[in-house]
């Protein structure tokens, strides 16, 4: 666990390193102002420019969310089929797995997935 | 000893990952009929270390009312994240002894898409927030097919490491490939799936505002990922079929980007809408079919 953290703090230093060398490496030159502003066709906007968004993909994160939860809750599913209760676990994640199914025929039908409605 | 080993690993990753643009330049060029890059020195061998030479070279600037922080540490964020997720191969000298590999696979690239979304988001560009929303909902929704077939994996293997795929049950997986090639596709927002650079409708998607040092270490990441993508078939699905040294799996660790070109020339790009109703209404439900019908199977 240790020198994982050891590596992560290597692979930053590293990618830190990258962008040092490209500070010395880059030329300076003063800026203009319109190099500064967001990119745009020919006119110079104003306002700022994050803007309230479709709630599409608001209600489709939801929908992930519940999803991976209990893809989570089967992760540790090889344990128990590799130590013991073989057959009753089978058994149960299939059933598990079948009603995860039912419930994404639900939001289906429910009209939560139309990405148009 | 270690940090020295894996720092020579990073190194080599992105001079590989220098490379495979080269090689995917000359590849796309030999499928259009044309040479590809020739002029810098022998046959334009050199042409990756210059173009990285030259991004480095550029002044990065940062735009005007963007969020500082976050607009720094995003490409930082996905670099690191996608150098480490080399940590889980399972390589003959064995840095470290990971047990539990594809679920660490699993956890960083989920991570993956934070970097996405600070940089789409602090970089206050209209064009590249729409960029990285639309991104990250193709991410998210890929990823919930991708992490249920990883569960699937993990039941086949019966292990939660890459390593223990070198057997001859491996074999049994092959089924699960076109999903896995699918998803590996939309999750790397490769070709005909790029929906988060779609260059006729979106300037460059998310990393719009992002020029110079930056721009190369967001596309270093997602090339990084693509090659470890790339092995991580070749592991998993392959190692039936080839034997079991390191150079057997580079080899087929090129062949795969080959064919991850190769998909890339092929194919136009699809739609948006029916890209996400191709991800929950067809590949989620035949995804949990698959799981219901294949693993009593193996009993």
């Amino acid at each position: 666990m240790l020198t994982i953290l050891y590596l992560i703090a290597v692979t930053f230093c590293l990618v830190f390193l990258l962008k040092v060398v490209s500070l010395l490496l880059a030329e300076q030159t003063p800026l203009m102002r319109e190099e500064l502003s967001p990119y745009e066709c020919g006119f110079e906007h104003h306002n700022v420019s994050r803007i309230p968004f479709s709630l599409r993909y608001f209600f489709l994160t939801l929908i992930f969310l519940l999803f991976d939860l209990e893809i989570v809750l089967m992760l540790f599913m090889p344990y128990v089929i590799l130590f013991d209760y073989f057959l009753v676990s089978i058994l149960l994640l299939i059933v598990f797995v079948y009603i995860l199914y039912m419930s994404l025929i639900y939001e289906w039908s429910d009209g939560t997935l139309e990405w148009l409605s | 000893m270690l940090i020295l080993c894996w720092l020579l690993h990073c190194l080599l990753l992105l001079l590989s990952v220098a490379f495979f643009t080269l090689f995917e330049r000359k590849v796309m060029g030999l499928f259009h009929n044309r040479l590809g890059p020739n002029k810098v020195s022998f046959i334009g061998l050199l042409q990756p270390l210059l173009d990285a030479f030259k991004l480095l070279s550029k002044q990065s600037l940062t735009p005007l009312r963007a969020n500082k922080f976050t607009y720094h540490i995003s490409p930082h964020l996905a670099l690191v994240l996608s150098l480490f997720i080399w940590l889980t191969m399972p390589t003959l000298y064995m840095m470290v002894n990971m047990n539990y590999s594809l679920v660490m696979f699993f956890c960083a690239g989920s991570i993956m898409v934070f970097s996405v979304l600070l940089a789409g988001w602090s970089s206050n560009s209209k064009y590249s927030l729409i960029g990285s929303l639309r991104s990250v909902a193709q991410s998210i929704s890929y990823e919930s097919v991708f992490s249920t077939l990883i569960v699937l994996v993990l039941i086949l293997i019966m292990s939660y490491s890459i390593r223990s795929s070198f057997s001859l049950s491996s074999a049994l997986l092959i089924p699960v490939l076109p999903l896995w090639l699918i998803c590996t596709l939309a999750e790397t927002h490769r070709a005909p799936f790029d929906f988060s650079e779609s260059e006729s409708e979106l300037v460059s998607g998310f990393n719009t505002e992002y020029s110079g040092a930056y721009f190369a270490f967001i596309f270093l990441s997602e090339y990084t990922v693509l090659l470890y993508s790339c092995m991580l078939i070749t592991l998993l699905f392959f190692s039936w079929l080839i034997p079991h040294t390191i150079f057997f799996v580079i080899i087929g660790t090129l062949f795969m980007s080959f064919i991850f070109i190769w998909i890339r020339i092929t194919f136009c790009r699809f739609r948006y809408d029916m890209l996400m109703m191709t991800s929950w209404k067809v590949l989620l439900p035949v995804t949990l079919m698959l799981f219901v019908c294949y693993v009593p199977v193996l009993l």
